[in-house]
């Protein structure tokens, strides 16, 4: 569905990107995991066109999207859930909603997007009751909910998260991969970016290390899960001392990847 | 703002300095024998310039807030809009002098809008990467450049827009208790208020208002709703072109247009929108009132040929110590409508 070849990209003189290559097929769920400052942002935002590709190739359903304007790349049906949400915060949750499916109001009845904004809220049964509030009066969580909702009402053929559980309490990490999950089920396909590897690595199908601006490592989210590197420098455990394999995505958080 | 918030120095220095306002304009009038009804006229006149500057304003908020530019080329909107429906009425088009009248008015919106949008698209479009200095920097340029050609279209001299009311240069009048009150006056209060009502429906309604304010608030969240920004850009430059035409038009019956009638009417709207904060629709509108008011009352009780000193004077005073302007808004873009 999606294939990234050879993909550099650079902020001014630093390059962010070097050859990344990797492929998401229909369906899956795939985490590119790495540390802070890896360019995990840069190769979603480059993927969206928010950041001019310098060289290689992404192409999605076979056409060749590199580079191309943002708001055409949502129209093929790629949405992202920024990092950091970028929710629109004087908007109402409802007026944030509607405008996640502002490109599909061109060619689509009123009725099918309101219904899409029923879904999401069944989906996300707290903001419900928000509808006609600020979303800024939203707690962090919520916001993420909010932004993961106003992504999902774009329809996209491909899901783009960007650190979904940054910054957030256990509880609504966990709440979060749970949705991610759901979202698979209903046949979404997702590319996720996340530091909390342990939780990323449990949700997905495939993975790719992304170290310094390059693909490192990949393989199904088994495999990496169990490779003795990653699980020093990602998973924060040693490798003698396991203590079980079912651990919590709550525990993993952002730490796991400094330590 | 709180009880505790008036503990502090700063805070005083805002109502304290209105007062001491007051206090030198009644003086000042005192010395000139001024009356309620002196005063009420010079509100009400100041009301009816307001009114204008409070459009033109904005214009500026609203490519403010979607461009994250100061687009000084309003003015020439202003004086395109009056300008172009002069031409209109003029020309020889055989109509019945109203029917005239409502083909100029629309025509003169119309024009202007084109040429706000062809004003994008030519000149910030180009230069969208660069920094918002150097696109301010093209708006000043623009309305030099637009001011010429007008001047070269239209020549110096004034001219004559009638009245909307008795479709003549004189326009008919309201005594209210020694007051005296124009009918264009009306026209522009009614047409400002229907703008406001438009605008508001815009902006709180549709989905083209939301997606401009998206733009506003947050303009990388908004790419990636599909929103394009260039395109909203240009909605933006259409928009204030628009509400400029319209300023210019209703006003031009009270003045004498002329090609370089933009100027002041510009800078004066611009003024109002700081005044406002920048940001925000409302405070444009509260900042052209209370600008009109303010430089109406000052200018009538010294001389009226100061009038454009103290609206810069408060330019630079609400520069100095509201930069966010009076309403509080300015700590961040809050909306665009």
């Amino acid at each position: 569905m999606l294939q990234i070849i050879d993909l550099s990209s650079s902020y001014g003189r630093i390059q962010a990107l070097r050859q990344v290559s990797l492929q998401v097929e229909e369906g899956e769920i795939v985490a590119i995991i790495g540390p802070n400052g890896a360019g995990k942002t840069t190769l979603l935002n480059t993927v969206c066109g928010l950041v001019r590709a310098c060289g290689g190739e992404i192409r999605f359903q076979g056409q060749d999207i590199t580079n191309m304007p943002t708001h055409r790349i949502v129209r093929l049906g790629v949405s992202q859930v920024p990092e950091r949400r970028q929710v629109f915060d004087t908007l109402s949750v409802r007026e944030n909603l509607l405008l996640g499916a502002y490109q599909r109001f061109r060619h689509e009845r009123r009725s099918t997007i309101e219904a899409d904004l029923q879904q999401v809220c069944e989906l996300f049964p707290l903001l419900q009751d928000r509808l006609d509030e600020p979303a800024e009066t939203l707690s962090g969580g919520m916001q993420q909910m909010l932004a993961i909702g106003r992504g999902l009402m774009a329809r996209p053929k491909l899901l783009l998260l960007d650190e979904p559980s940054l910054g957030l309490a256990p509880l609504l990490v966990r709440e979060i991969f749970r949705i991610i999950l759901e979202l698979r089920r209903q046949g979404t396909t997702v590319l996720l970016v996340e530091q909390n590897a342990r939780a990323a690595l449990r949700v997905a199908d495939r993975g790719y290390v992304l170290e310094t601006g390059h693909v490192t490592m990949s393989g199904t989210a088994a495999e990496l899960a169990r490779d003795e590197a990653i699980q020093r420098a990602y998973l924060g455990r040693s490798v003698s001392g396991n203590h079980g394999t079912r651990v919590g995505a709550s525990e993993g958080g952002k730490e796991a990847g400094r330590r | 703002m709180s009880f505790t918030a008036l503990r502090s120095p700063r805070a005083w220095l805002g109502p304290l300095s209105v007062l001491a306002l007051i206090a030198v304009v009644f003086f000042l009038g005192e010395r000139m024998n001024f009356g309620p009804q002196q005063y009420m006229q010079l509100i009400l006149d100041g009301l009816r310039g307001g009114t204008i500057y409070a459009l033109i304003a904005m214009g500026f908020v609203t490519v403010f807030n979607v461009t994250g530019i100061i687009n000084f080329a309003q003015g020439a909107f202003v004086m395109l809009g009056a300008m172009l429906a002069v031409s209109i009425y003029d020309s020889s088009l055989p109509l019945m002098p109203a029917a005239k009248l409502v083909v100029a008015v629309i025509g003169g919106i119309a024009g202007t809008t084109l040429i706000g949008m062809l004003l994008e698209r030519l000149t910030i479009y180009p230069a969208r990467h660069s920094s918002p200095l150097t696109l301010i920097i093209i708006t000043v340029g623009a309305y030099i450049s637009m001011q010429g050609l007008a001047l070269i279209a239209w020549g110096a001299k004034p001219y004559v827009l009638p009245a909307f009311t008795t479709l003549d240069i004189a326009d008919k009048t309201f005594r209210i208790g020694g007051v005296v009150l124009k009918a264009q006056s009306l026209w522009i209060w009614g047409t400002t208020a229907l703008v406001l009502v438009g605008l508001a429906y815009f902006f709180e309604r549709t989905l083209t208002g939301k997606a401009l304010r998206a733009c506003a608030i947050n303009k990388r969240g908004a790419r990636l709703m599909g929103i394009s920004v260039n395109r909203m850009s240009l909605l933006a430059f259409a928009l204030a072109a628009a509400l400029g035409a319209i300023g210019g038009i209703v006003v031009a019956p009270t003045t004498r247009p002329t090609y370089d009638m933009g100027l002041v009417l510009g800078l004066k709207g611009f003024v109002a929108a700081i005044i406002g904060g920048l940001v925000s629709s409302p405070g444009a509108v509260i900042g052209g009132l209370l600008l009109g008011i303010l430089e109406n009352l000052a200018a009538g009780v010294t001389r009226s040929g100061m009038k454009d000193i103290y609206s810069f004077i408060v330019l630079i005073l609400v520069l100095l110590y509201r930069p966010q302007g009076i309403l509080r808004a300015g700590r961040k873009p809050v909306e665009a409508g």
